[in-house]
């Protein structure tokens, strides 16, 4: 567990190019919602010196209130919230789609003998295990029901006793445990998925229309066979990777952007932030990778994949 | 020497008139409770409705503190000139009988936040009323609705007077009456072992001659409970003995001060509370509770500094500016415990800041009470002398517990001494206590943060600063108003419109006002609202005229618009023009012949260096309401030209622009009716700015981004925020990419 542990950070750290390309992407597709936005803000602020008062750290509530009042005048909370949470619904589906197309890419890289990164390669991989991988993803969306519906099951009776407490700190001991259970159960069906992407990836699982289904078992045979490695691997790196989201949140929070030169070095934080995500990603891919060679019955050998073959 | 007992009846004459003086001197000044010599405005005037209650707290089966058995003498005076024929009280825990109470069919069974709970009902009883020695009236008790045509309401009741009671006289009643707490809802009532009891007992009304708050008839001022609505009573003296099950004893808090305690040795203990110069009683028990008792010193909290500057602010002498020590005892619950000290700051700064601005709380002592978890219905309350607050299990650093307490404090001065009609001008209390709520807490502690919490805690703080009290103009000028803030309580268009009015709007437009008149003539403003009214019956126009007679100007004009008005205020800064005059191309007859400038700047004949620009400020009125808003011009080179309203008459609101380069004045006048305005002046500086209120004085203002007009791309502004944005969405994207 340890040694694929730092295999997987070898790997994520060589793999620099993935991560801007993963970057990349994860900007292009801010970009429906972030453009509206830079339009409302130099639409209603030029020429006048709320442009002025807005180069600040915070915000001025009193001017962003007026422009919601006016700009959108009738406009309630609610179908602003509906029209934003629907536009946000639809940019997350596309994004997810993406993701999955992206990802198979990064495994495909990870599974090559070379493991080194070429455009061609990526996306070549990308493109052949998209549709499996977006088959298991719907298969996911099963049992992250199912954990949801595990959650709602212990949160029934929570919700029984908060109505008959007279004190809130029992309450939210109950809650916080449910929550965590939710937490746990998201984090290990996203573990057997991983696995089973994998485990599709180093079978070379292809040409099966009930192929899926079949991974997702193995997925979860191997993740149960080798709970403690798999989930310790996977709780290890999550632990990494949220502590560095905090350090450069932090870092980037830190910066009072009250000029265009402070403004430029959060926005470099944030970006470097984002980076750090990224690079998580790769690192529990690589490292369960690692791991899944390592532990699961043979898979095919890695494949040596010459780009000629690929034009 | 004649012998001098030899009339004693003028003996006795003399005794007695000298007896009379000296207890009319005490009037003319009074001692306090803790022997601080009141002056004239600070002396109570005789009780009303002054109330002798016995009452015994009942557990049902379930053990919740719900029964209440009481019998209560009531001493009434007819302070009038008129001759009065029948009483009328209110029973206002019969609004939470049923359905079809006014109350219930006008919430819908919601308020606060809270939902009725159907079968958790409230009522009361009065069983037996009889004036004491005379008459037995039970049988010629009868409801009456009088706001409305709902038989079914039971919160009001008349009770004709065989003999009726003559101006000054005074009657006494005695009334047994029997009541079942709800539910908590609607600020009373009980939950688990916690009870909180409002409005518990039969209260008299208040008997209104004509004249009295502009009255045109005298009658009796009882509306029925409503569900926009709070109270209104006469001040009288109270002296309630509580009797309760053991479980509760020390875990009693009430309005006033504890006089007695008394184990029955029966499973009861009673206390004894007594209040002089009050008008409403509220008491709670709580097995819960922790009780803490902390003594408000004023040589601690507030320094010679302070009361030296108030003291020339407000132009009155120092010891006009003192504050008295109280007792404040803290009702919290257990699980609240860390948060003692917040609470005792937050009182001790509404107590000081309170009586530095407005007058000295005149009380001995001040009870705080926290409501338990699923109780919070019964917070946020005022009752005299005893407060009901709520707070969250953990809060974080935005001002809550804060902003409540502060809150239910003020209300002391506005409902509890200045004791306002809440049934009929709402805002009288709620607005007026919300602006002065605003400004302790923006003195004590700045600006309000935004707090971004999940799962019971505060996980950080949103880049927004919410300084007071701008945070009320979001929610209060996003549409038309409805209503306008002087309408009865329960005459809104809905209960959102009441709220709105009463408490955002109101402070809004009393902020407003201060900007204009300055921070310390409005503080003398309230001052001598305070002192004139208070123990009192103020009506609105009551303040309007001190408004007047303070500032010795007519104020009608603002009143009329943003208190007995719906018209929005609006003004915008359409379009500013900057043209340097000189460089116009063509022939131009010069000494007798025509000479040609070819090209702007290039003249022929002659190089002038000097420019002078010709400028030109739009300024349009939006809105149907009119203020005599500030501008202020910007030029190139710095100088700044202010155009400040001077004088307002005669359909006029008078300008006076001052250059700050040169100091140069002149004048220009805006017709109040015309919908637009240009200002037009020279310059030796391009005009590159315009600002209507710079220094953001008219809060009701509805619209403050049109208020300017300058040069700025806004590149920048939008680069930062939309980054920032940009930021949350990547993240918050990469966390959905989990799914894949």
């Amino acid at each position: 567990m340890i040694i694929s542990f730092f295999v997987g950070i070898n790997e994520a750290n060589r793999s620099w190019k993935m991560i801007l390309l993963l970057l990349a992407a994860n900007v292009l597709s801010s970009l429906p919602l972030i453009v509206p936005i830079f339009l409302l803000v130099f639409d209603t602020s030029r020429g006048t010196i709320a442009a002025d008062s807005l180069m600040a750290d915070k915000l001025d509530a009193v001017w962003f209130m007026d422009v919601a009042n006016h700009k959108f005048p009738g406009a309630t909370t609610e179908t602003v919230a509906l029209q934003v949470g629907g536009l946000f619904v639809v940019m997350g589906v596309c994004y997810l789609l993406l993701n999955t197309l992206l990802t198979g890419g990064v495994i495909g890289v990870f599974n090559s003998a070379d493991g080194l990164f070429t455009m061609r390669k990526f996306w070549g991989e990308a493109g052949a295990y998209f549709w499996r991988f977006f088959r298991l993803t719907l298969i996911s969306l099963i049992f992250y029901g199912v954990a949801v519906g595990i959650y709602a099951l212990l949160r029934w009776p929570i919700k029984n006793a908060a109505e008959q407490a007279s004190a809130y700190e029992s309450v939210i001991y109950k809650r916080w445990a449910a929550m965590a259970l939710l937490a746990l159960l998201f984090a290990f069906i996203n573990m057997v998925f991983d696995y089973a992407k994998i485990g599709t990836v180093a079978r070379s699982v292809r040409g099966d229309s009930k192929g899926m289904f079949r991974e997702t078992f193995r997925a979860f045979r191997f993740a149960f066979r080798n709970f403690f490695s798999a989930f310790g691997l996977f709780l290890i790196i999550a632990t990494v990777g949220f502590a560095l989201f905090i350090v450069f949140n932090a870092l980037r929070w830190s910066v009072d952007q009250s000029s265009a030169g402070r403004v430029s070095l959060a926005i470099l934080l944030g970006q470097i932030a984002i980076a750090g995500r990224m690079w998580t990603r790769l690192l529990f891919y690589a490292a369960e990778m690692h791991l899944y060679k390592k532990l699961a019955p043979a898979a095919a050998p890695a494949p040596v994949i010459v780009e000629s073959r690929l034009v | 020497m004649k012998n001098p007992f030899r009339h004693p009846a003028k003996i006795l004459a003399a005794l007695f008139g000298i007896a009379i003086s000296l207890s009319l001197g005490a009037r003319l000044w009074g001692v306090s409770a803790d022997s601080r010599i009141l002056l004239a405005d600070e002396i109570p005037p005789e009780p009303i409705a002054s109330y002798k209650i016995d009452v015994q707290l009942k557990l049902d089966d379930k053990q919740r503190p719900k029964h209440l058995e009481g019998v209560e003498r009531l001493t009434w005076l007819n302070h009038s000139k008129d001759t009065i024929s029948e009483l009328q009280f209110h029973l206002y825990l019969n609004a939470f009988k049923n359905e079809k109470s006014t109350f219930f069919e006008e919430s819908g069974g919601q308020l606060r936040g809270d939902e009725f709970q159907p079968g958790a009902w409230g009522w009361i009883d009065v069983n037996k009323m009889k004036l004491a020695g005379g008459e037995d009236l039970t049988s010629k008790i009868e409801f009456i609705h009088p706001d409305d045509d709902n038989s079914d309401d039971q919160t009001v009741i008349r009770v004709p007077l065989g003999k009726p009671v003559k101006p000054g006289e005074k009657i006494a009643l005695d009334i047994k009456f029997t009541a079942q707490l709800p539910r908590v809802f609607a600020r009373t009532g009980y939950w688990a072992t916690f009870a909180l009891v409002g409005q518990w007992f039969p209260k008299i009304g208040v008997w209104e001659s004509a004249g009295e708050r502009r009255r045109e008839l005298p009658g009796w001022n009882c509306h029925q409970f409503h569900a926009s609505s709070e109270f209104y009573a006469d001040f009288g003296n109270y002296d309630v003995t509580m009797t309760v099950p053991a479980a509760y004893k020390s875990k009693i808090g009430a309005t006033g001060v504890m006089k007695s305690e008394r184990d029955n040795q029966d499973g009861t203990v009673t206390y004894n509370f007594v209040q002089d110069n009050v008008h409403d009683f509220a008491w709670t028990v709580d097995t819960n509770y922790i009780i803490v008792k902390r003594r408000f010193k004023a040589d601690e909290h507030v320094t010679d500094s302070e009361i030296n500057e108030w003291s020339s602010r407000l132009n009155l002498p120092v010891d006009r500016i003192a504050i008295t020590d109280l007792d404040v005892t803290l009702m919290i619950q257990t699980e609240h415990r860390d948060q003692i000290d917040r609470h005792f700051k937050a009182a001790f700064n509404a107590i000081k800041y309170f009586g530095l601005w407005y007058g000295n709380y005149p009380y001995n002592t001040l009870t705080i009470v926290d409501p338990p978890y699923n109780g919070g219905g019964a917070g946020g309350m005022e009752y005299p002398t005893f407060i009901t607050a709520g707070t969250s299990w953990r809060p974080g650093l935005d001002q809550n517990p804060e902003e409540v307490i502060v809150h239910e404090f003020g209300h002391q001065f506005w409902y509890g001494l200045v004791a306002s009609n809440e049934f009929e001008e709402s805002w009288l209390d709620e607005g007026f206590n919300t602006y002065s709520t605003a400004k302790v807490l923006k003195t004590a502690y700045g600006a309000n943060v935004e707090p971004f919490g999940f799962a019971g805690i505060t996980w950080f703080y949103l880049p927004i600063e919410k300084p007071h009290p701008y945070e009320d103009r979001p929610l209060t000028l996003q549409g038309k108003f409805n209503d306008p803030i002087l309408t009865p309580a329960w005459k809104f268009y809905d209960q959102s419109s009441y709220s709105l009015n009463s408490y955002p709007r109101t402070n809004l437009t009393l902020s407003t006002l201060e900007r204009y008149l300055g921070e310390d003539l409005m503080a003398r403003v309230m001052r001598e609202y305070y002192h004139k009214w208070r123990y009192r019956h103020p009506a609105s126009q009551d303040f309007f005229d001190t408004v007047n007679q303070v500032t010795g100007r007519d104020f009608a004009w603002f009143f009329d618009q943003f208190v007995k008005g719906v018209g929005e205020l609006d003004y915008e800064l359409a379009e500013i023009k900057s043209e340097r005059r000189g460089g116009e191309i063509g022939l131009f007859d010069k000494d007798g012949r025509k000479a040609e400038v070819k090209a702007p700047g290039h003249d022929v004949e002659e190089k002038d260096q000097s420019a002078t620009y010709d400028n030109e400020v739009a300024v349009r009125r939006v809105g149907e309401a009119w203020f005599p808003v500030e501008m202020l011009f910007t030029l190139k080179d710095g100088a700044r030209i202010s155009a400040k309203p001077v004088n307002t008459r005669d359909g006029v609101i008078e300008y006076q622009l001052t250059d700050s380069k040169d100091g140069r004045q002149w004048s220009d006048d805006w017709v109040i009716k015309d919908r637009w305005k240009k200002f037009l002046f020279t310059t030796g500086s391009k005009l590159v700015t315009a600002e209507i209120d710079p220094e953001r004085k008219v809060l009701l203002d509805a619209n403050l981004t049109n208020n300017s007009k300058n040069g700025s791309t806004g590149v920048g502004a939008a680069v930062r925020w939309s980054t920032g944005a940009m930021y949350w969405v990547q993240a918050i994207m990469q966390a959905l990419s989990f799914l894949s």
